[in-house]
């Protein structure tokens, strides 16, 4: 048998379709090869149809040890004061997370404007037309009353 | 077990009753076991991930449809819940390895060396390898846990045999 035979029946090997004597002298083959048995008896046994590959066993305690964690398990869940919340509502987390979001700002924004006073509208004299602020002044610095009023006090400084 | 106890037995489950998912592990903790310990040979590991498997199974309960094949979905976390463990432990098995000719336990070598394997192929095909070469189940079976069809099954074997060809050539015969 040369390279490529072998190769070829070894397809055929583990797809289930030698001979036993082909399957054989395929195996006999290979183990002249020398190289690494086990790994020989491991494609032996994966060849073979009703050969499982040995398995441990579970210990005894197996089931205690699940009963434990199961218990512990539940345990975590009730105390858990979001699942307590959470769990009876059946939404998605990311979307509770985006609504609890929203609720915040808008407590906030409502805080806010409830604490703020209004805030009194200014009049912009920069709006007023000019000739109304020059008679403003001019009015004042030209009333007639203050006018006689100074040039009475001034001549009752001059006669004393 | 038949389909229709285990969907009596799941609807119990999802009822709280904690006989019934006794029973179900009782039923199914030497299979899952089995398939576990092809991917962690340790067995202290294998128990750890064989019961966080039935855990998750059991939290994930309600969400589970009894009638669409839960064997599929208990074999599907166990495989994850392994895969996770062997990725968080950096667990790395080699195919080149040394076997001592005087072994005290040559079962035990001879799974690890299955594992280095495993290591050696695409992920994609290495539940299917475990489930037909190691755990020797028909393709009906295979098909039934994987939740695929029969003709699904023989294309994905097919291909995972050329890989499996490739590196026992690769061993051996090169």
């Amino acid at each position: 048998m040369d390279k490529n035979e072998a190769k070829e029946k070894l397809s055929k090997y583990l797809a289930g379709d030698l001979s036993e004597a082909e399957a054989s002298e395929l195996i006999i083959y290979l183990q002249e090869q020398g190289k690494d048995p086990a790994a020989l008896e491991l494609l032996k046994r994966m060849g073979s149809s009703d050969q499982p590959l040995p398995s441990p066993e579970p210990s005894p305690y197996i089931k205690t040890r699940l009963q434990a964690r199961l218990k512990r398990s539940e345990a975590k869940k009730k105390s858990s004061l979001f699942s307590l919340i959470y769990r009876p509502v059946k939404v998605p987390s990311f979307i509770l997370i985006i609504l609890l979001v929203i609720l915040i700002a808008l407590t906030i924004n409502t805080v806010r404007l409830s604490t703020t006073e209004p805030q009194p509208v200014q009049e912009n004299f920069y709006l007023a037309e000019e000739s109304e602020v020059y008679d403003y002044y001019y009015d004042y610095e030209t009333s007639s009353d203050d006018t006689s009023f100074y040039q009475a006090f001034s001549d009752t400084l001059t006669s004393n | 077990m038949n389909k229709k106890d285990l969907s009596k037995l799941l609807i119990e489950v999802k009822a709280g009753s904690d006989l019934a998912f006794e029973q179900f592990f009782d039923h199914y903790r030497d299979r899952i076991y089995r398939y576990i310990s092809r991917f962690i040979f340790n067995t202290a590991d294998v128990e750890d991930v064989l019961i966080d498997t039935f855990v998750k199974f059991h939290e994930k309960i309600e969400k589970i449809d009894i009638e669409n094949n839960p064997e599929s979905y208990l074999f599907s976390i166990a495989h994850n819940t392994a895969v996770d463990f062997i990725r968080r432990n950096r667990l790395v098995y080699s195919l080149n390895e040394d076997i001592r000719t005087d072994s005290p336990d040559p079962e035990k070598d001879l799974r690890q060396k299955a594992g280095a394997l495993l290591e050696k192929l695409p992920r994609r095909y290495r539940d299917y390898i475990v489930l037909k070469y190691f755990e020797k189940y028909t393709l009906e079976e295979i098909a039934e846990i994987k939740g695929k069809s029969i003709d699904s099954v023989k294309s994905i074997l097919k291909r995972a045999r050329k890989k499996l060809v490739k590196l026992f050539t690769k061993h051996f015969i090169n």
